[in-house]
């Protein structure tokens, strides 16, 4: 993967260029506006990661210019600005992403693989998460090798929950995805999660009471 | 008391100042009113007017000579007269001020006023004269008969005591002002009171301001003499909040700008750590990310509190379904507590709504359940309440089974970088004083306590009555 890191702190830009290469990206660091439009034009770049306070001006400009290009080329912006405002900026202006300094390393990194995967198409292949499998185009998903029969609606709360997998979700974001319609039945969620859970096995859906359901990558290592 | 009392008469009063001021004046005013009158009485008296003086000699001269023959009546006559001028002097009761006859006929003494002394000493005819003798000072007034050798002397005692004593006597142009004082006191009173009452609407203004409140005064003397307090008042707010702003700003600016380094330093470690080392070099690492994500903490935390500082912004307020946001943010720290083996658990019966700005909400939410997370036991659960109670308030509970904060400590810990001794878990003070700051600004109130049944900190939230369902009331104050 080519990465395009437009970055002006030395420290940032050095340490990101050399985390990303051990994890055998290509990195093309460039420190300002015109020298990172000049990269973009004359090499071909996978992804670009964007500083948005630049010396020679603001990183959005790019982004603003890589859209009207029509370029479909995924940016991730990397800020120290927080705010709701500032976040909406950039992804109105055409952010794929956005990443709050300080950041994790591993979590640039699953971001940039999302994002490179998103932009190939590979999507929503295939999702495993402990021997349970999503996999998209087929709809399907297998357990021990199984398909397990799932209806529509279950199918789109289990694959929410596999492709979010580690991260809980809202009983408010899974019902508005699954019930509409039939809105005002309060144990339709529940109904469907424990077919699901039926269906299989234990062990998988973990309820955060009043929050909300989660599939966890890892077991729980025993207690709770 | 008494003590009390003492100060509340020894403390300067404006009021009290105006009042007596004018009480001062009026009696001055009123004293030289008097001391004019007087005077003019006095001036105007017989005993200034030669003219009076000579037809009541010439009369006393008269009946002496018509008499002259006949001693027992003209010795009555002339004792009638004495009387009758004795009776006529206004201050017949004071004997000081009585007039004295003396009437010679030659060198004999054929009359004297009762009880008077006989030798008096006149020079220049028809003329008042001041004399002193015995000591005391006289007017007196001598006249000699045309027809006889009768002559008549009267005189007035004319010292300072006579003086004083006439005065006295004329008391009564004195007692209206004795009178009316106290009347007076009243209505100046009240009318030093209602003028001064703009005085006191700025003074209890300017006593409402504080840090949180630093806008220009709301009433807007338009008197002259407060006009310019008035505004020196505001110039003072308005500089003070230039300041508090400034250095808010200042603490922001250097907390966003501690993200870069802290960033770099962040994915510098994180570079290290992926690549080849030893067993022992990853402890090593290991406290460098830690010390790196509390440092990121701070930092957070510091922007959060003075972005909630910033914001009294009842403006960016909008109705927002607490339990909803209460969702979201549990769900999205469901990780941090997984990781610490920590079960989330939310029980929002109903819809919950609060009006508030959606950031600062957040900030508290979160600040809340880290906290929770941090001080709860792996195995144990922090579970949070979102209610509303039955005056339409919304009520927002956070529990967990950690050690507690002790009575003793519950204000404090409310403080910026205050942390409870014999503290096992890192931080850095802010977190509570985060969830303060926001919720004052939701006109929240936030109480510490215990869950029920079990050790452990219970912080509630006490939000305001919210307007959509209810006709509009005052915020309620209770908490839970």
């Amino acid at each position: 993967m080519k990465v395009l890191l437009v970055e002006d702190d030395m420290d940032i830009g050095n340490g990101v260029r050399i985390a990303l290469g051990d994890q055998g990206m290509t990195v093309v660091w460039v420190r300002r506006l015109a020298d990172a439009l000049a990269s973009l034009e004359t090499a071909a770049h996978d992804i670009v990661l964007l500083d948005l306070g630049l010396p020679d001006g603001d990183g959005i400009t790019l982004l603003q210019r890589l859209r009207r290009e029509r370029q479909t080329l995924p940016v991730l912006i990397l800020t120290a600005r927080d705010s709701l405002s500032d976040k909406l900026l950039g992804l109105d202006a055409g952010a794929d992403d956005y990443l709050v300094k300080p950041f994790a390393l591993a979590e640039l990194l699953s971001r940039l693989r999302a994002l490179a995967r998103r932009s190939y198409g590979y999507e929503g292949d295939t999702v495993d998460v402990r021997g349970l499998t999503l996999h998209e185009p087929t709809l399907r998903v297998t357990g021990s090798g199984k398909t397990i029969e799932l209806s529509r609606s279950e199918y789109l709360l289990l694959s929410t929950l596999l492709k979010r997998a580690d991260r809980v979700q809202t009983r408010r974001v899974l019902e508005e995805q699954v019930l509409t319609g039939s809105a005002g039945d309060s144990n339709a969620l529940e109904v469907h999660i424990s077919n699901i859970r039926r269906k299989i096995g234990d062990g998988y859906i973990r309820t955060v009471r009043g929050v909300g359901y989660v599939i966890d990558k890892a077991a729980a290592k025993g207690g709770a | 008391m008494l003590r009390k009392f003492w100060r509340a008469i020894r403390t300067p009063s404006l009021t009290r100042r105006l009042m007596l001021s004018q009480l001062g004046l009026m009696a001055a005013i009123w004293s030289v009113l008097v001391f004019l009158i007087i005077r003019d009485i006095a001036y105007t008296d017989k005993w200034y007017q030669p003219r009076l003086m000579n037809n009541r000699a010439t009369m006393i001269l008269a009946v002496t000579d018509a008499l002259h023959d006949r001693p027992v009546e003209q010795h009555t006559a002339l004792a009638r007269i004495d009387e009758f001028q004795r009776q006529e002097h206004r201050e017949e009761d004071s004997t000081g001020l009585k007039m004295t006859m003396l009437v010679w006929m030659g060198d004999e003494l054929i009359y004297v006023s009762p009880g008077e002394r006989r030798r008096v000493h006149t020079a220049i005819p028809f003329v008042i004269e001041h004399s002193v003798q015995d000591g005391r000072r006289f007017r007196t007034y001598m006249q000699s008969s045309v027809v006889s050798k009768a002559r008549v002397v009267l005189l007035l005692p004319a010292d300072a005591e006579a003086v004083f004593i006439a005065l006295w006597s004329r008391g009564f142009l004195l007692l209206p002002i004795v009178i009316t004082l106290p009347i007076l006191l009243l209505p100046a009173w009240f009318s030093v009171w209602l003028a001064l009452n703009p005085f006191r609407k700025v003074a209890e203004e300017v006593a409402a301001k504080g840090p949180e409140n630093l806008a220009p005064l709301a009433y807007k003397p338009k008197h002259r003499e407060l006009l310019q307090m008035g505004k020196s008042v505001d110039g003072l707010l308005e500089r003070i909040r230039a300041g508090v702003e400034r250095e808010r700003r200042f603490i922001a600016d250097a907390a966003h700008e501690l993200r870069t380094p802290l960033a770099a330093m962040r994915i510098n470690v994180e570079a290290l750590r992926q690549r080849p080392h030893d067993a022992a070099d990853e402890t090593l690492l290991d406290g460098l990310v830690h010390a790196g994500d509390r440092a990121t903490r701070l930092v957070s935390q510091l922007l959060a509190l003075m972005r909630s500082d910033a914001a009294p912004a009842t403006a960016s307020q909008q109705p927002l379904r607490l339990d909803e946001l209460a969702q979201e943010r549990l769900a999205a720290l469901g990780g941090i507590a997984r990781q610490r083996g920590v079960e989330l658990e939310l029980d929002a019966p109903s819809a919950v709504t609060v009006t508030g700005e959606r950031q600062g909400l957040i900030t508290l939410l979160d600040n809340l359940i880290e906290n929770a997370i941090k001080y709860a036991p792996a195995g144990s659960s922090v579970s949070m309440r979102v209610a509303t109670d039955a005056a339409g308030a919304a009520q927002l509970s956070v529990e967990d089974a950690g050690p507690g904060i002790p009575v003793g400590l519950r204000e404090r810990v409310f403080e910026r970088f205050y942390r409870a001794p014999d503290q096992l878990q890192s931080g850095s003070g802010l977190g509570l004083a985060i969830v303060r700051a926001v919720a004052e600004a939701h006109h929240a109130t936030i109480s510490l306590g215990e869950p029920d049944g079990h050790t452990g900190l219970r912080v509630s939230v006490s939000f305001g009555a919210v307007s959509s369902p209810q006709p509009p009331h005052a915020p309620g104050r209770g908490s839970s």
